[in-house]
């Protein structure tokens, strides 16, 4: 059988920036960088133009319902919300990739690497909500002087 | 959340799942190049990338160059680069010798050995760490087309699959997606080369009856009319026999080392789809 399987793990900015914007933005702002971002994704890889668009934007839909019954103002609240996203993504990946014939080569530790790029990607995403809430901030208290 | 806003942030997320699946739809199981918008798109992100390795190269070299041994890494360098050039001598040279002691009485053959190329950076890798592509900081301005052949020092690297004016996407070897029409150096065993994970390959379609062993050497046919015939593959790692099976399993270990692409070579031949193929007489 000649099947794929992930190079190495990742840490999913794509999913943490997502729910930045989903908590600053709105949904729309998320929907549009979560679709763009897939987009860009698929002109520089080697698959097919639309899959991780797909994948990003049905990302999105997740953190926009898991958003009620996680506070994203919360670091636990991002933590969870977004390791259980960028594990549900990657599960959602590999079904994709079955329906287009693509062969995955399923093990238990594929099933650890996502477990790692899901904690990774939760950890990683109270520190970027901190940096960009900062900045936010920043920015508003400058306008607000300019003004 | 206020229900009108809940209706159309759902809405936002149908048309968004629609036009992926239309993307999709349109797009899977076909070859294609990059359209004017991704053309586009690759023209602005791509100098960023660039950049970026750039920056992260140059630290790179600061650090090995003033905090490690500067005369060790100097003269490693420069060995390992006359090795790599003596060893593409060598492989051509034995293809060379193989192929002129088997045609000598029955065929007029000429080969040449120097196909014009265009030497490329390598400035990005594939994003989604599921497949395998490298973006190289040459495209169409310089000469290249879709399907051109990609090598190294080593050997066969890829092909090329999207091009755009100042860049173009290569599609690695070791991908899934990618096929290459090889034989065995040795016996002249054919097969289709095909990417595995782990940054192998298998060489598909050798028959039982085929006399295939390891640490053969495996080069290009160049019956797919996109690599030229001879240059080298790989070798091979594994050969497992199943009785049940039609097939030979051969696992090939690429020429090519993959974790360190750094500069490679694009052979100027024509898109083989885009011209007839030659008779032979």
């Amino acid at each position: 059988m000649n099947g794929i399987a992930p190079v190495s793990f990742d840490i999913d900015l794509v999913i943490v920036f997502t729910a930045c914007l989903l908590m600053g933005s709105g949904s729309t702002g998320a929907a549009v960088f979560a679709f763009g971002q897939g987009l860009l994704i698929d002109i520089l890889s080697a698959g097919f133009l639309g899959l991780f668009a797909l994948i990003y934007v049905v990302a999105f839909l997740c953190l926009e319902l898991g958003s009620r019954f996680f506070d994203l103002r919360s670091a636990q609240g991002q933590f969870l919300l977004v390791s259980l996203v960028v594990f549900l993504k990657q599960i959602f990946l590999v079904g994709l990739l079955d329906v287009f014939a693509f062969e995955v080569l399923l093990s238990a530790s594929l099933f650890l690497w996502f477990g790692a790029s899901a904690l990774s990607s939760g950890l990683i995403a109270p520190v970027l909500f901190g940096i960009l809430k900062t900045l936010q901030l920043r920015i508003a208290g400058e306008t607000k002087e300019t003004a | 959340m206020n229900p009108l806003r809940r209706i159309r942030t759902y809405w936002v997320w149908v048309v968004f799942v629609f036009v992926a699946l239309v993307l999709i739809s349109f797009h899977v199981g076909k070859r294609r190049s990059w359209t004017l918008v991704e053309q586009a798109v690759i023209e602005m992100t791509a100098p960023v990338q660039k950049f970026i390795r750039k920056s992260a190269e140059t630290v790179e070299s600061v650090w090995l160059k003033y905090f490690s041994l500067v005369d060790l890494r100097e003269e490693n360098a420069r060995l390992k680069k006359e090795r790599d050039e003596l060893r593409m001598q060598n492989d051509l040279y034995r293809e060379l010798v193989s192929t002129h002691g088997r045609l000598r009485e029955l065929l007029q053959f000429k080969e040449s050995l120097r196909s014009p190329m265009v030497a490329a950076q390598v400035i990005g890798r594939d994003p989604t760490g599921w497949f395998e592509s490298i973006l190289i900081d040459k495209g169409s301005q310089a000469g290249l087309r879709l399907n051109m052949p990609v090598v190294d020092a080593r050997g066969v690297v890829g092909r090329l699959v999207a091009v755009s004016p100042h860049y173009a996407k290569v599609l690695l070897l070791i991908d899934q997606n990618s096929a290459v029409d090889c034989l065995v150096q040795r016996s002249r065993e054919k097969g289709i080369l095909k990417g595995l994970p782990s940054r192998l390959c298998r060489l598909h379609y050798v028959s039982r009856a085929a006399d295939v062993a390891v640490g053969d050497k495996i080069v290009t046919s160049g019956m797919d009319r996109i690599f030229p015939k001879g240059l080298p593959v790989g070798e091979v790692l594994e050969v497992v026999d199943t009785p049940w099976e039609f097939f030979k399993d051969v696992r090939v270990k690429p020429s090519a080392d993959f974790s360190k692409l750094e500069e490679v070579l694009v052979l100027l031949k024509e898109d083989p789809l885009s011209s007839p193929p030659q008779r032979t007489k």
